[in-house]
């Protein structure tokens, strides 16, 4: 065994990982036995989830596409529309920008005949990634905006967190170091809130890295 | 640092929605176990209510035979001095006393009827 295998099997998270994959894909295989499409359905979008946690993106996609097929063929307006913002996740993050908005569009307008607020407002902040990829930052801004005045409205500290600190990436892109300290300090507070210290440590060391750069 | 990306969960928010909906009931069965308990109460104190109407009655009724006995006796009594020769004050007293507790008797039948 390696030392990389070493450490990868004593990563608490890893480990977690690879329990939940074994347990989605028995859940997958299940539904399948049953017939339960529904089932069937958000097994493969989970996995999908964790492998694009894993920075796997291949299968990911693969994962999201099996999911929206099953949940475009039942009518699971939910399941489709988070397949297509999931798709738009990878894309973006594979550098198919555009595809990704198209993607992020179809979505919100499902989300929007739902009325699913809290993926609405996940989409603003996907969407502001798109536009920050595309290097169009003050669009980005505009949606992380949204996204972080949604997610408040909604009291999700998580994803409050997470506008803010995008905000401050966003910010630290345009050189604008003082407002992007002052979002990722914002960011950092509400992290260390959740007591999600391996956030909490990457923000302070991305505030460490501007206020070096500001002097 | 990378961006965020938030990921769409698939069965978060239908979960959440079946939370919502078993909340609403529950508090809507925790509102009507209050109203119930509520209700027993108010029924409890009806049933006290109608035990110590009944009771009342019963005595009350009790209390009107009693008197009619009374004043029957004494009516009785008052005849027979009226029908007897000789000393009859004893029993003309008699009689007219058994007749005043007859409708003292009375009044207080009368009085626990409410």
């Amino acid at each position: 065994m390696s030392n990389a295998d070493v450490a990868q099997k004593s990563d608490p998270k890893s480990n977690a990982q690879d329990s939940t994959i074994a347990h989605l894909e028995l859940s997958l295989f299940l539904a399948h036995q049953t017939g339960n499409r529904l089932a069937a359905a958000a097994a493969l979008g989970k996995l999908g989830n964790t492998y694009a946690d894993l920075g796997e993106f291949d299968l990911a996609l693969n994962y999201y596409e099996q999911a929206l097929s099953i949940a475009h063929e039942i009518n699971d307006k939910r399941g489709e529309a988070a397949s297509l913002g999931n798709l738009a996740n990878i894309f973006t993050r594979l550098g198919e920008v555009d595809k990704a908005l198209d993607y992020y569009n179809q979505a919100q307008s499902l989300f929007a005949a739902i009325d699913d607020k809290r993926a609405e407002a996940a989409s603003l902040n996907n969407i502001g990634n798109a536009y920050a990829a595309l290097k169009n930052y003050e669009r980005a801004i505009d949606y992380y905006q949204q996204a972080l005045t949604s997610e408040r409205g909604l009291g999700n500290l998580r994803p409050e967190g997470e506008a803010l600190a995008n905000l401050g990436l966003v910010y630290a892109d345009i050189s604008k170091f003082d407002k992007a300290i002052e979002y990722l300090r914002q960011a950092r507070n509400i992290f260390v809130e959740l007591r999600d210290s391996s956030t909490t440590q990457n923000i302070e060391r991305a505030i460490e890295d501007l206020e070096k750069k500001s002097k | 640092m990378d961006r965020f990306f938030r990921t769409y969960d698939y069965e978060l928010q239908r979960l959440s929605e079946l939370q919502q909906a078993h909340d609403r009931e529950h508090q809507a069965l925790k509102e009507k176990e209050e109203r119930l308990i509520e209700l027993n109460a108010q029924n409890r104190a009806l049933q006290t209510e109608i035990k110590h109407l009944k009771r009342n009655s019963l005595i009350s009724w009790g209390l009107s035979v009693l008197a009619l006995v009374l004043t029957g006796v004494g009516i009785n009594f008052l005849s027979s001095a009226a029908a007897s020769e000789g000393d009859v004050t004893l029993l003309t007293a008699a009689g007219l006393i058994l007749i005043i507790a007859g409708i003292i008797v009375e009044g207080f039948a009368f009085v626990t009827r409410g």
